[in-house]
């Protein structure tokens, strides 16, 4: 890895640990119901929950794999381990945590100050949640911030209440996988009427070679309550694939919003197919603020279900392909109740060779009135050997509505870069300007340490772009 | 086929070549995206026989008036044609197709096997293997013809498939306008499967306008693809004005194939209760500095189901492509269904490629100004409608504008 790409080394440097694995617990690479079985044993869970992961794996080997989308030739289903469990017991404190998963988390560079203050850091280090804090009062406001595990244990009924509805394990076939074997991820309850002023987080970390990543996350925000989760991950660089495919489902209730922010900078050997979905139901607000810079192929369209008058879904989605990367994103919003209103913003840039596509549904049922969507797509291609695709899909099937769809794609133009190098920077400063402008509305939606942290990130992408 | 005999060798090769093809193919089934909310499987498309191919024409020779040339076709028999003296003498040919095999062959076998090897669709194949009429227009390089060229089929059948088939060739730098309608013939009993096929050729610098109308029975089945090249510093203009039969799928098919190439792809649709119409454009930029615009404008009343699927596709080599692709649609009433589609598959950074698409109802504000103003609710609709309409039809031939109008205005009154 000398000389030629300074950005692979540095990507590598920033992102490239890899510490020797030390999971407990590991199932047999490959996937059936003895391994399914295995799993369900290990968490010891109740009989239902082992059902529906039979269930869901039966739902897979039937599913066929999309005929659209990312290339996901190479992923061999059966070359991978489904189940892995780093520690026996879940830490509770800081103190707990061992030191190399601490000193993971200090290269990723969380900050001592949001280790102290941010309400809740969930993070996970193989298939499970090894640090678990929650601030007090939280706790004191009835939020439930756990991993789904103790969840099934301890809250089952609201599990049982909601798990599986958003998407069921029939979804598509990478639910279905998620369903069968799905490990770790967080569950979120907040009350009615509590507003969470703190975001929550969850940092996630893939760390053992060939290892599949199931995480499931299920947000149930009750009556007028808010909450803003944010999940980020980072990953060591591995030579063989690894298949990330997570489930996560939001429940907005009346007068509810749901704001949940992703930023995905898995390394580039990784397979993120993921599915997200939230339901809003009458004056809820769910929005997804959903950027993806890594993985080797991307399919994630995080969707909204707008179930309820009044309720209004936003998704802002940025995608960053570079070399080798497919990066297949977008969004969906169905309007199934009258006055709703929704509206996407997907911005892509592709570089080195990279592909990012577009992909949305906009889709109106029948019999509805005062219905508003408005979908912008922006695309700049760096160069000559990248590509760019849109997809958009509107279904309309009512008369009273008022939907726009727009998108375009260019270069950095050769004006403004001009403009820029008269006044003296070189072209890589202006095309990193040009291009941080254009993901500026993007940034500005992130918290600070994030913004930060992207721009770090867009920074080190845009290495080399030039010349 | 009592007239298989008659035809040349080659395309009696040709049509069992493309039988073969077809034979091989399936009918497109829902998996397939362009086909993807178009069951065909429902049609009893295996039902529909083929009428006879190509029968020798013996057309009423004809003056073309104000035109420049004009065919016509009643079922699947030429029954007039003509031509100016001065175009005659000049070298244009406007031909019933069985006349032109043996003349053209070299340029009609060229586009007909590439055509039946582009062949993505059981339509196409079946096209070829049945064609059962038409026409060829041949305009000699440099040669520029002002006034319109007519091209109109009226289809009569119940139960069968009719082909017809339109063949445009340009030579370098010549011009031509040309208004082609295909509908049903008044009073016909309706229930026919029209399967229609535009191969357009325009050689460098060439410039083609080609309005296009349909106007089958409200029983009748419609399927129809233009298939363009259109060359170097060459312009295509083609307009698709769709309002009949029951079911129509149609696709525009422009390749732009060299550099200062340009192909405006417009159209406009009124989609009633119980029709479903499903309308494609391809925009494909193979050669660098080419332009392309699309823009299809349709309304749909209550009961009916348009889908518009339009893509532009720019090749990795296909540096300056500036490329711009819009679908809107107005909904008429409730229980419409409109979907629309607008892709871009970009291959390449240096390009300008765009696409729109919006989806609304009459703006209440303006009717209840124009009925403010003493209209009847129904002609405030309508002069909305027009209006709505009106733009993407300034650059239309005064006769075919009016036509499209007057096909928009009955309809909306005979949903009234």
């Amino acid at each position: 890895m000398k000389g030629q790409s300074p950005v692979v080394e540095i990507a590598e440097y920033q992102h490239g640990y890899h510490f020797p694995d030390e999971s407990v617990f590991k199932t047999k690479k490959g996937l059936n119901e003895e391994i399914v079985n295995a799993i369900s044993h290990r968490k010891e869970e109740p009989e239902w929950m082992r059902q529906f992961r039979l269930r869901s794996l039966a739902a897979f080997r039937k599913k066929p794999m999309p005929n659209w989308g990312a290339d996901l030739s190479d992923l061999d289903f059966e070359n991978l381990y489904y189940y892995a469990r780093p520690q026996e017991q879940q830490s509770r404190s800081w103190e707990d945590v061992p030191a190399n998963i601490k000193e993971t988390f200090e290269r990723i560079g969380i900050p001592e100050a949001e280790r102290k203050f941010l309400a809740g850091v969930g993070a996970q280090y193989d298939s499970e949640m090894v640090y678990h804090s929650i601030k007090e009062d939280l706790t004191k406001q009835g939020v439930i911030f756990t991993d789904p595990e103790t969840a099934v244990r301890e809250h089952p009924d609201l599990v049982k209440q909601y798990f599986g509805t958003v998407i069921p394990y029939l979804d598509n076939k990478f639910a279905a996988l998620n369903s069968a074997v799905w490990s770790g991820g967080s569950f979120v309850y907040v009350p009615k009427g509590v507003k969470v002023e703190v975001p929550l987080q969850a940092y996630f970390r893939i760390n053992a070679k060939s290892f599949g990543q199931f995480e499931r996350t299920l947000i149930i925000a009750d009556e007028g309550s808010f909450v803003h989760y944010i999940e980020g991950c980072t990953a060591p660089v591995y030579a063989t694939e690894s298949l990330h495919s997570a489930v996560v489902e939001i429940i907005a209730l009346e007068g509810a919003r749901v704001r949940y922010t992703t930023i995905q900078n898995w390394s580039n050997d990784v397979y993120n197919l993921v599915t997200k979905r939230a339901v809003a139901h009458k004056d809820a607000i769910v929005e997804w603020v959903d950027g993806n810079i890594g993985a080797k192929r991307t399919m994630k369209y995080p969707s909204i279900w707008l179930m309820g008058e009044g309720a209004h879904g936003e998704v802002l989605s940025i995608a960053f392909a570079g070399k080798g990367q497919e990066q297949d994103t977008g969004a969906k919003a169905v309007h199934a109740a009258s006055h709703t209103s929704s509206i996407v913003t997907a911005k892509s840039i592709s570089r080195g060779g990279g592909i990012s596509s577009y992909r949305g549904l906009l889709k109106v049922n029948e019999g509805l009135h005062d219905v508003r969507s408005r979908v912008v797509c922006d695309a700049l291609i760096l160069d000559e050997k990248s590509r760019s695709n849109t997809y958009p899909y509107m279904e309309i099937d009512s008369d009273d509505v008022s939907i726009e769809h727009e998108a375009r794609v260019s270069k950095i133009s050769e004006d403004q870069l001009f403009y820029l190098m008269s006044r003296g920077m070189s072209e890589q400063e202006a095309s990193l300007m040009i291009v941080s402008g254009f993901l500026d509305p993007l940034v500005k939606q992130l918290p600070m340490e994030y913004a930060v942290e992207l721009n770090r990130l867009i920074e080190l992408e845009m290495e080399g772009t030039v010349g | 086929m009592m007239t298989a005999a008659a035809e040349p060798l080659w395309m009696r090769t040709l049509r069992s070549k493309a039988r073969e093809r077809f034979e091989g193919m399936h009918w497109p089934v829902t998996s397939e995206e362009e086909w993807r909310r178009t069951d065909v499987n429902r049609l009893g498309l295996d039902s529909y026989a083929p009428v006879s191919a190509l029968t020798p024409a013996c057309p009423r020779e004809t003056e073309p008036g104000a035109a420049a040339a004009v065919i016509r076709f009643r079922a699947n028999k030429c029954i007039e044609v003509g031509l100016a003296g001065q175009w005659q003498d000049a070298g244009v040919r406007l031909l019933p197709l069985d006349n032109a095999l043996e003349e053209f062959e070299a340029p009609l076998h060229t586009l007909y096997e590439k055509a039946l090897a582009d062949a993505d669709n059981r339509f196409l194949a079946w096209h070829y293997a049945s064609l059962s009429h038409g026409a060829l227009l041949w305009v000699p390089p440099g040669l520029e013809i002002k006034e319109p060229i007519f091209i109109d089929f009226e289809e009569d059948g119940t139960g069968t498939m009719s082909a017809p088939h339109v063949a445009v060739l340009l030579g370098a730098g010549s011009r031509a306008s040309v208004v082609q309608r295909i509908a049903a013939r008044k009073g016909a009993p309706g229930g026919m499967l029209c399967n229609a096929v535009v191969d357009i050729r325009l050689a460098d610098a060439a410039g083609l306008q080609y309005w296009e109308q349909q106007e089958l029975a409200p029983t009748d089945l419609y399927v129809r693809h233009v298939r363009a090249e259109v060359g170097r510093d060459s312009t295509l203009r083609h307009f698709d004005a769709e309002f009949g039969a029951r079911w129509a799928k149609t696709r525009v098919d422009c390749s732009l194939d060299g550099p200062g190439a340009e192909a405006f792809l417009d159209g406009a649709y009124y989609c009633g209760a119980g029709q479903h119409m499903d309308l494609r454009t391809v925009q494909r930029h193979r050669s660098p500095k080419a332009t392309s615009r699309a823009v299809y404008k349709g309304a749909v009343a209550g009961g009916g189901r348009t889908i518009f699927q339009g893509l532009i596709e720019v090749a990795p080599g296909a540096s300056g492509t500036d490329a711009y692709l819009t679908n809107r649609n107005l909904i008429l009433g409730e229980g419409a269904r409109s979907d629309s589609i607008p892709t871009l598959k970009i291959g390449n950074n240096d390009v300008k490629c765009s696409h729109g698409s919006t989806t609304g109802r009459l703006n209440a504000e303006e009717l209840f100004y124009l009925e403010s103003r003493g209209l009847s609710d129904a002609d405030a609709r309508e002069m909305l409608v027009v209006g709505y309409f009106e733009d993407i039809l300034t650059l239309a031939p005064v006769g075919f504008k009016a036509g499209a109008l007057a096909a928009i205005k009955g309809r909306l009154r005979a949903a009234a």
